[in-house]
């Protein structure tokens, strides 16, 4: 079809293919909702979104060096009076100390991700976030690892201190992981307290909501929730979140139960996708130190307990595990 | 500006908007409200080039921004060519050649086919009630693209259609009869 941008002096033309447009985009949806993750359209969108990704990484970086370029702006406007040696001075310990605290950050995270694998003896593949959901109703991240490194559809992917997502699509060299939080989501969970299974879903607001528990059933806060790994599609006793408010009492059917991920997601650069775990002990499971809890009040940290040695591929985050 | 430069701008633009909304709109994110820059791209163009509006680009835009996301292909095809229609009919219909009716139905455009937008993903793709989606989505992202819709339409009516409305640019002056 020629691109006819400009169709004045036809309108019958003009009206023809509004009507085939619209008519194509419903028969495109209908055909998206009815195909299933598998289908055509589902591949053409992870193939494109495969493609994009390095635009989403150059976006990420951009966006990244704005906040630096604020930064230094700042400083170099309070540093004005002192001597340009000094300011020079200044500016390069800046610079390392900086890229100290990036580097040690980063040692961090991947030493949750070390913990974690160890703690579930994980077999999977390492991976960057490179890129964020383009639009408000989906949330999701673009990740760097693919079916070249093992990765398939429906993979449970986590963080450095508990379950992130689920893979939705999968291109050569990256994936799409729709998160926990997505209002698509739903996770098949259990208090581990109470034994008390349910479903933990995503919403719009990116709040976690813990449903179809017993009414009868106690929950506090502070209660660990963990993957129950009924219906095989998230792998048994991976770390959720903990319960951070109970709306209602014991046996109100309508009572709202908010858990606070352990991840926190907007500051997620490293992931690991999981392809097997020991099923671990739902009793072993603990809340792991240095993890962030997050929160709609705002996130709490707790400072990590432990400088144990980096693993030796922190500058190399891309990499199957054992 | 000549027919063809017209028509580059229009794809150099339409490319453009894409890439923002590839690379930009994740990161200016304000708690929900993320900017739809491809939706005001086609809905700016669609008032400042009423006469002459064509169908072709918006669906194709509206393709591309669904296969760079992850929501159903075709929602937001669909919503670009209602949009374009329904802009360059109001604008046709409203067109006093002043600056101020443009850009309400700017505005109304923008607010209407992001409740659409709404629409379509509660009926099709989401679990949520649409008041939930409406309030937690759908109207913090219109007020965003408002925002950025009005500015591109300024800039496209200033440096691309301007032949069209030489001296019209203040927003009060509105004929009457």
């Amino acid at each position: 079809m020629a691109l006819n941008f400009k169709d004045s002096g036809n309108s019958r033309l003009s009206g023809i293919l509004l009507v085939v447009f619209l008519i194509a985009s419903l028969l495109l949806m209908t055909l998206y909702v009815s195909e299933g993750p598998r289908g055509a359209l589902h591949l053409v969108q992870a193939q494109v979104n495969a493609i994009v990704s390095p635009f989403k990484l150059v976006g990420a970086t951009g966006g990244a060096a704005v906040d630096r370029i604020s930064t230094g702006l700042g400083d170099a406007m309070a540093d004005a009076t002192t001597l340009s040696e000094l300011r020079q001075q200044n500016k390069e310990l800046t610079e390392l100390v900086t890229q100290t605290e990036e580097y040690r950050l980063e040692a961090e995270r991947l030493q949750g991700l070390l913990n974690m694998k160890q703690t579930y003896d994980i077999r999977g593949v390492t991976g960057r976030v490179i890129g964020r959901s383009t639009d408000a109703w989906n949330q999701t991240i673009t990740v760097d690892v693919g079916s070249a490194d093992g990765v398939e559809l429906g993979l449970t992917v986590l963080g450095p201190s508990g379950v992130v997502g689920q893979v939705v699509s999968v291109a050569s060299g990256s994936s799409t992981v729709r998160l926990i939080t997505d209002v698509q989501s739903g996770v098949s969970a259990i208090i581990q307290s109470s034994r008390a299974e349910g479903i933990v879903r995503g919403s719009l607001q990116g709040i976690l909501f813990l449903e179809n528990i017993d009414a009868d059933v106690s929950v506090s806060i502070g209660d660990v929730v963990l993957t129950s790994g009924l219906g095989g599609s998230y792998t048994k006793g991976l770390l959720i979140g903990t319960v951070v408010r109970v709306e209602g009492q014991t046996g109100d059917d309508a009572r709202k139960i908010v858990v606070a991920q352990n991840e926190q997601i907007s500051s997620l650069e490293e992931i690991m996708v999981v392809f097997s775990a020991s099923e671990a002990n739902v009793d072993d499971v603990v809340v792991p130190e240095g993890a962030l809890v997050s929160s709609s009040a705002g996130a709490t940290a707790v400072p990590p307990a432990s400088d144990a040695a980096i693993a030796s591929n922190t500058s190399q985050p891309s990499g199957e595990g054992e | 500006m000549s027919p063809f430069a017209v028509r580059v701008v229009q794809v150099v633009g339409s490319v453009v908007a894409v890439l923002l909304q590839v690379a930009v709109a994740p990161n200016i994110q304000i708690l929900n409200a993320m900017p739809n820059f491809v939706l005001c791209w086609v809905i700016a163009l669609a008032v400042a080039n009423a006469r002459h509006v064509g169908y072709v680009l918006p669906f194709l835009l509206g393709i591309a921004y669904d296969l760079v996301g992850s929501g159903p292909v075709g929602s937001m095809a669909f919503v670009c060519v209602a949009a374009t229609f329904v802009a360059s009919v109001l604008q046709r219909i409203f067109d006093n050649e002043t600056i101020f009716i443009p850009i309400v139905i700017v505005v109304g455009v923008c607010l209407v086919f992001e409740v659409a937008y709404a629409l379509l993903m509660t009926a099709f793709a989401l679990d949520v009630g649409l008041l939930e989606s409406l309030v937690s989505v759908a109207l913090p992202c219109a007020a965003y693209d408002i925002v950025l819709a009005v500015i591109i339409y300024l800039l496209v009516q200033r440096f691309v259609f301007r032949d069209k409305r030489p001296n019209e640019m203040t927003i009060l002056d509105t004929k009457i009869g």
